[in-house]
């Protein structure tokens, strides 16, 4: 008797094992961005892009029968925290990828570290090009996507005497001495260029400056919450769009929202905006309103944000682990239809192929497209017309004036006078 | 033997069944199984497939990207080189002067197109140098598009076109995709690039791609057998246009179309729109494939590659034959096997159970059938129902005697129930519990002799009487109809009620009425039992509980070992356990710890002789507070003067203990300012001498003597000792000298400069002032020194964070509840007060700290002599207010000081007697100094003639008079001693207005200022002034007194 009820434990315990499926343990990605600082602002709304689509993928039962788990950092809007976070993420919390940074100058920090730890970043915002990493995919736009195109068509709408002002760090250093290149090429001329330390809204010099020198229009590399001062001072002083129209390059509809009436009839470019109608964007945004309150605008890095992670799972999916090796050798041939349009990684650079687009802010305080590119533009971080060398030497030498960091130190921290 | 089974037995055998439940459970088991593993292994497969189809797509995508990649570098290197530069400038101007015909073009040409021929060396078809208006000045295959222009005309939209735009207006490479170039009547991809010289664009330099390369590369077959196929198409409108030759149709390319719609054409529909993917589905042809596809942004074409599934899974179909055999064969086997063992097993149970049957239906010859060959349960079953048999036959015989042997033993039993009921009668007769028997109607038919004894009846009085004699008029009727209610077959009847002896007499008793059947007739069998005495002992119990329990004081019994057996309800309110946490626990639960081992030694030995303990016994509540009690414990002794338990007496003496202590230590304090009032008195004495003695050497040397410095030293430190006096004063209650009337309000607002300077810049005063606040009769600087010490301690509190301290005034009416909870109460009274209140938002102040903030040399700091807070209650004490301190840890404290309004009629008297000018008066006349201090005296009689006043000195009061009456006419003014032997300051006063009704007198004392106030009271005294004090200050009162005595 004892015997049969023994025997009947052991066929019960190999049914139990046969069929009873262990409990995965959770995918890990590590979402990098800044959650306090100035450029929080901008970056909470990226975060919870991200997040979004995560618990999309999760909804729809994970990647690989596994749950995908988000490890946020804050980042403190200081490059510093995003180099050492990045660490903490890739070393300690073993992330399968990295979700995250805003500022070239945070990307360009935590890039070494990817680099070593053979991790893989993607990074939602456009940038100034001049870079490739096969361990970074780069899903905002370079120049040639977003502003070239925007400088070409304000040379040929809005006139040919350009003023140039952006926050000090390296994305509008490095994009103003390219539009530089480029517009010379196209027989404008650059009036002016000033930089805004990050953070500062002292924006009297810049203001007096643009009232004397009377640009046609101005380029509009500032980033941040500075963005909120600039136009408030334009508007203050009395500079309107119809005189001396405004271009910018990283103001999307998060920060128009703040803006109030102070941006009207300007104009900005990307490759996303939220009024873009489609299916997969109504379905986007609507479902990002629905998770993190209706009314809240929806920005290009956000939607870049979004689009990476459902690259980053199609490519867990065709390679059918998450291990980063096989991920980034798969990554470059994932494609998908986002609510911008095709998007689709570059097999060489790493970087999204993105439809570019202008648009103008109209008295709704909303974006009106007003340009988009026919078909795909083909991200080219290297422009033909400019020499790497030369890129090169003026971004080291930013970088030494800058003592060891991409972006310019505080004046007001340091002492010194507001340029 | 089969016979000899029921019939359903013989169908449903339980061979039959076993055979049954095992194969249907064995097909069960390898259905599901086999179907889990098939399933899952063929998922594997197809994953894997798929997977490694989508490796070669991946590399089919690479390959494409490197070929493009590799063509748009040759044409960006070619868009740099100056000899290329210097083409386009040198063609275009033969061009535009002479034509191509021309001779400088056809040199130019001629010279170049070896120059070119080396860049195309097969792997181009074509190049292109077009000017910046989009003129192709120069081509090497020279066809018809060769001179045309690329803005205009017939050539404006191909791809050629398109590319040359985009590269100017990009500033980059750009190659257009796939499509039918006319002038070379094939598909054609062109790649351009603008050529750049000093920030000026001078042209493009464009390539055609060899198509038949690049086909050869799309369709390069490796790895995808005799079906796998390459697709790349691009969506036109709603059809995608295919842009390769197919395996299976080489012209293909630009001549096939797939409608978006199809039902097929998922794959070549979503690469083409953006989308990667992969899937088993149904192709064109019907076909099932293996599909992978991914979107070739570069050219905006979709990828498909494919291979039919019957390809790609004919080895694992073979496999899956074979193993399918292999299953069913074993199948096939595990069956026999369960058939022999099932056989084995059942068929001698077959046999056993025929045998059975066969004895079941009478057959004694049945013969069992062997099965003593197996070892296991069937044998031991055979055996044991042999056994079983024989054992039946042997019961049936011995069943016969027993039969037998009964009946001769109920004989014997009937004689022996005679026996017994004669017995039992007996027993009646001889119980004291009276016992009657009663017919239905209540009719007594038989009595026993205890019965009749309780109601004190003749037996022959009560046979045939009713039954409800025995009962008060009120219960008879209520128990004849319960008798008549109660039938046979009920439980008994109990009552409890009072019954009627004959003597009329009423006793308690217990009565119970059962029904019993005598002769197939009911009859009532009531037992009455006297219960009076135990009645009246209950009724005692119940007081003597009551009483107990309703008792303010707790009340605990134990057993000797001290486990507690009972306690009233005070005993659970003061001890805060419930009955359940209390019964049978040892009060030990209640130590609190605080008596010692000896304590509890000494208790024991107590009671353990039988004496009675009492004492104060510390406990501890269920909560954790400790409690006081005044406990008494007596031993409970037994007859045999044994200890039996102990009972506990406890009165809760905690709020009494506390007002002792706090008594106590209101007393201790009291002592101690008298004691600190003493010595300050005494110290303030020999002060006066020290710092009159120094001012006065100090005066007489020369102030460069190196002397010098070294009395000013003597003067610092003996005004840091007079200080120190002066709170010591303060402290017991005897430092305020000068009252006035005074409003605090008002005096806060000239003190803000003062606190200002005293607090850290980080602390905000803030001031909440009543403006109508009432004047309080009081010492101004005293008052200040509260002020300013309770300012100060606000700020310590405060310390280095930012905050705030708040200065409030106003009136409260205070009430006798209100006087209980400050500070000092005992010579408060109800009534209106004025109240200052200094609030911060400092540190705040422990329990312990709180307790002890009063206590002179209690203090907090590094540096504090621990006398500010004393003193503040010193002269709060001796302005006969009070002082209420709310206090919490990290939030802050309070100190609200209350002091007696003045009455309006007090208000209406100006008092003018302080109002003072500093008017130089000369000094003149003579002083009497009265002192019983040899020192001082002489120190004063030295300050004075330091002013230009001759002095005269008496050692006491008595000799003071006497010198006065003496020198009554030159003594212009007394400077008088307050505490002197023989004849004190008050009686010398009194002696010296006697004799000069308007003598100046000015008091000097080292304290006490009350007793001046008090006793000099408008009697007239000219000033007063605390020892010890400088020649400076003794000189202007004495001058003062002198001119307002005119």
């Amino acid at each position: 008797m004892k015997k049969m009820v023994l025997l009947m434990i052991m066929i019960f315990v190999a049914f139990f094992f046969f069929f009873h499926k262990e409990a995965l343990p959770p995918i890990k990605v590590g979402v990098l961005h800044s959650l306090s600082g100035t450029m929080a602002m901008n970056e909470r709304p990226v975060m919870e892009a991200t997040l979004l689509a995560i618990e999309d993928i999760n909804a729809q039962g994970g990647l690989l029968g596994r749950q995908v788990e988000a490890i946020i950092v804050d980042s403190e809007s200081n490059s510093a925290t995003f180099a050492r976070e990045a660490k903490y993420l890739i070393v300690d919390q073993k992330v399968s990828a990295l979700f995250g940074c805003w500022t070239s100058s945070s990307r360009k920090t935590v890039k070494p570290i990817v680099e070593k730890y053979h991790s893989l970043l993607f990074y939602p915002v456009q940038y100034e090009g001049l870079e490739q990493s096969d361990y970074i995919a780069y899903l905002g736009a370079v120049p040639n996507q977003q502003i070239f195109p925007a400088v070409d068509w304000s040379l040929k709408h809005l006139g040919s005497r350009v003023y140039l002002v952006g926050s000090d760090y390296i994305f509008p250093r490095m994009a103003n001495w390219l539009i530089r290149q480029q517009i010379q090429i196209k027989h404008g001329h650059v009036v002016g260029e000033r930089y805004i330390p990050m953070g500062h809204r002292n924006m009297s010099d810049v203001i007096t400056d643009i009232q004397k020198l009377h640009p046609d229009v101005i380029l509009n590399t500032i980033n941040g919450d500075s963005n909120i001062a600039f136009f408030h001072a334009l508007k203050e002083a009395g500079i309107q769009a119809k005189d001396t129209p405004v271009m910018s390059f990283s103001l999307g509809e998060s920060e128009l929202l703040s803006l109030g009436g102070d941006a009207e009839g300007d104009y900005a470019s990307w490759s996303y905006f939220q009024s873009i109608d489609n299916p997969v964007n109504a379905d986007f945004v609507g479902r990002y309103h629905a998770r993190f309150g209706s009314g809240k605008p929806v920005s290009d890095p956000m939607e870049a944000a979004w689009v990476a992670v459902h690259l980053w799972a199609e490519a867990v999916r065709s390679a059918q682990t998450d291990d980063v090796n096989a991920v980034r050798r798969v990554i470059k041939h994932q494609s998908m239809v986002a609510p911008e349009g095709i998007v689709s990684i570059d097999h060489g650079t790493r970087h999204a192929w993105k439809t570019g687009r202008i648009v103008q802010v109209d008295g709704k305080h909303h974006f009106r497209v007003i340009w988009s590119s026919k078909q795909l533009i083909r991200p080219i971080p290297y422009p033909l017309f400019i020499s790497k060398n030369k890129a090169k030497s003026f971004m080291d030498a930013l970088y030494q004036t800058w003592g060891g960091n991409w972006e310019a130190p505080d004046p007001l921290v340091q002492g010194g006078s507001h340029e | 033997m089969n016979k000899f089974l029921p019939k359903f037995m013989r169908f449903h055998s339980l061979f039959t069944e076993l055979m049954t439940w095992v194969s249907l459970t064995l097909i069960l088991l390898s259905v599901i199984f086999g179907m889990y593993i098939y399933d899952h292994v063929n998922k594997v497969i197809e994953q894997q497939y798929l997977s490694a189809l989508e490796s070669l797509a991946d590399e089919k995508a690479s390959s494409i990207y490197n070929i493009l990649e590799k063509d748009r570098s040759n044409v960006r290197v070619l868009s740099h080189i100056p000899e290329v530069h210097e083409a386009l400038l040198g063609l275009e101007k033969a061009f535009y002067t002479d034509g191509v015909n021309g001779r400088s073009y056809q040199e130019k040409q001629h010279h170049y197109d070896a120059y070119f021929q080396y860049f195309l060396e097969g792997s181009y078809y074509d190049l292109f140098l077009i000017d910046q208006k989009g003129t192709i000045v120069y081509t090497v295959q020279h066809e018809s598009d060769f001179g045309k222009n690329l803005l205009k005309g017939a050539y404006k939209n191909t791809g050629l076109a398109k590319a040359f735009r985009q590269s100017l207006k990009n500033l980059e490479v750009v190659n257009s995709t796939f499509a039918y170039y006319e002038p070379s009547q094939d598909p054609a991809l062109f790649i351009t690039a603008p050529m750049i010289v000093k920030h000026q664009v001078i042209g493009v330099v464009g390539l055609q791609v060899n198509t038949q390369n690049f086909y050869h590369e799309v369709n390069n077959y490796v790895g995808l057998g005799k079906t796998g196929m390459v697709v790349v198409g691009r969506r036109v409108g709603d059809h995608v246009l295919l842009a390769s030759p197919l395996r299976h149709d080489p012209d293909a390319a630009f001549q096939r179309t797939i409608p978006l719609n199809a039902s097929f054409s998922r794959p070549i529909r979503e690469s083409s729109q953006g989308k990667t993917g992969k899937a088993i589905l149904k192709d064109g042809r019907g076909n099932d494939v293996l599909a992978v596809w991914q979107y070739i942004p570069a050219l905006q074409w979709g990828m498909v590659v494919k291979i039919d599934t019957s390809e790609a899974f004919s080895y694992w179909q073979e496999l899956r034959k074979t193993l399918m055999f292999y299953i069913f064969m074993g199948l096939l086997l595990l069956g026999l096997v369960v058939f022999l063992v099932m056989y084995r097993i059942t068929k001698p149970l077959q046999r056993l159970t025929e045998a059975s049957a066969a004895i079941a239906s009478g057959q004694d010859d049945v013969v069992w059938p062997s099965l003593a060959y197996r070892s296991n349960e069937l044998s031991v079953l055979s055996q044991s129902f042999q056994t079983m048999t024989q054992h039946l036959q042997a019961s049936k015989q011995a069943l016969l005697k027993t039969v037998q042997a009964l009946d001769e033993n109920n004989q014997l039993l009937d004689s022996r129930v005679h026996e017994q009921t004669a017995k039992v009668r007996a027993v009646l007769d001889a119980t004291s519990d009276g016992m009657v028997t009663v017919d239905v109607l209540g009719v007594i038919q038989r009595v026993n002799p205890a019965l009749c004894r309780m109601f004190e009846y003749a037996e022959d009085d009560l046979i045939g009487s009713s039954f409800t004699r025995f009962f008060e008029a009120s219960e008879k009727k209520t128990l004849s109809h319960e008798l008549l209610a109660y039938s046979a077959g009920e439980e008994g009847l109990n009552r409890h009620l009072r019954g009627v002896k004959k003597s009329e007499v009423l006793f308690q008793i217990d009565l119970n009425i059962n029904v019993m059947q005598v002769d197939q007739q009911n009859l009532f069998l009531a037992t009455v039992h006297d219960v009076s005495e135990r009645t009246r002992m209950e009724l005692q119990q119940t007081r003597l509980t009551e009483a107990i329990d309703q008792s303010k004081d707790a009340v605990l019994i134990t057993d000797r070992d001290g486990v507690i057996e009972y306690f009233n309800p005070a005993f659970q309110r003061l001890s805060g356990y419930s009955e359940e946490e209390l019964l049978g626990k040892n009060p030990r639960i209640m130590n609190s710890g605080k008596m010692s081992k000896d304590f509890y030694q000494r208790m024991w030995d107590t009671l353990m002789r039988g004496d009675m303990w009492h004492a104060e016994f510390t406990n501890c509540h269920k909560d954790g507070t400790l409690y006081e009690v005044y406990q008494t414990i007596s031993p409970i002794l037994d007859q045999d003067t044994h200890i039996v338990g102990f009972t506990a007496v406890q009165r809760d003496i905690t709020g009494e203990k506390e007002e002792r202590e706090k008594l106590e230590h209101i007393q201790r304090l009291e002592s101690l300012g008298v004691l600190a009032g003493g010595i300050a008195h005494d110290f303030n004495n020999l002060l006066t001498a020290i710092l009159g003695n120094a001012a006065l050497a100090k005066q007489r040397v020369d102030h460069l003597s190196p002397v010098t410095p070294l009395l000013t030293n003597v003067e610092l430190a003996s005004e840091k000792a007079a200080a120190l006096c002066k709170q010591m004063l303060a402290y017991s209650g005897k430092g305020k000298f000068i009252t006035e009337k005074i409003n605090l309000t008002h005096m806060i607002q000239e003190m803000m400069s003062l606190l200002d300077v005293s607090i850290d810049k980080n602390i905000v005063v803030r001031l909440d002032l009543s403006e109508q606040l009432m004047p309080i009769e009081a010492d101004v600087a005293q008052m200040q020194q509260v002020v300013m010490n309770l300012v100060i301690n606000a700020s310590e509190a405060i310390g280095k964070h930012s905050g705030t301290i708040t200065l409030h005034t106003g009136v409260v009416d205070i009430d006798q509840q209100y006087i209980t909870t400050t500070y000092i109460d005992s010579d408060l009274k109800p009534g209106r007060y004025v109240a200052l209140e200094v609030s911060d938002t400092g540190c705040g102040m422990s329990n312990d700290t709180k307790r002890h903030l009063f206590d002179p040399f209690f203090t907090t700091k590094f540096t504090g002599r621990g006398l500010g807070m004393s003193a503040i209650l010193g002269i709060i004490r001796g302005h006969q207010g009070g002082i209420k301190v709310y206090s919490e840890l990290a939030k802050g404290s309070t100190f609200k000081v209350l002091f007696p309004c003045l009455d309006f009629s007090e208000l209406e008297v100006e008092d003018q007697n302080f109002q003072s000018s500093r008017q130089t008066v000369e000094a003149q006349g003579t002083i009497l100094v009265i002192d019983d201090e040899e020192t001082i005296r002489s120190t004063a009689a030295m300050m004075l003639e330091t002013f230009g006043f001759k002095t005269l000195t008496a050692q006491d009061g008595e000799v003071g008079v006497a010198v006065f009456r003496e020198h009554q006419a030159e003594i212009s003014a007394v400077l008088l001693d307050m505490t002197m032997p023989r004849m004190n300051g008050e009686d010398c006063f009194r002696e010296l207005r006697r004799i000069d009704p308007h003598v100046v007198v000015i008091l000097s004392s080292g304290y006490n200022q009350q007793d001046a106030t008090n006793s000099f009271a408008g009697k007239g005294l000219a000033g007063f002034i605390q020892k010890p004090y400088f020649p400076q200050d003794l000189g202007d009162m004495m001058m003062e007194a002198l001119k307002k005595k005119g």
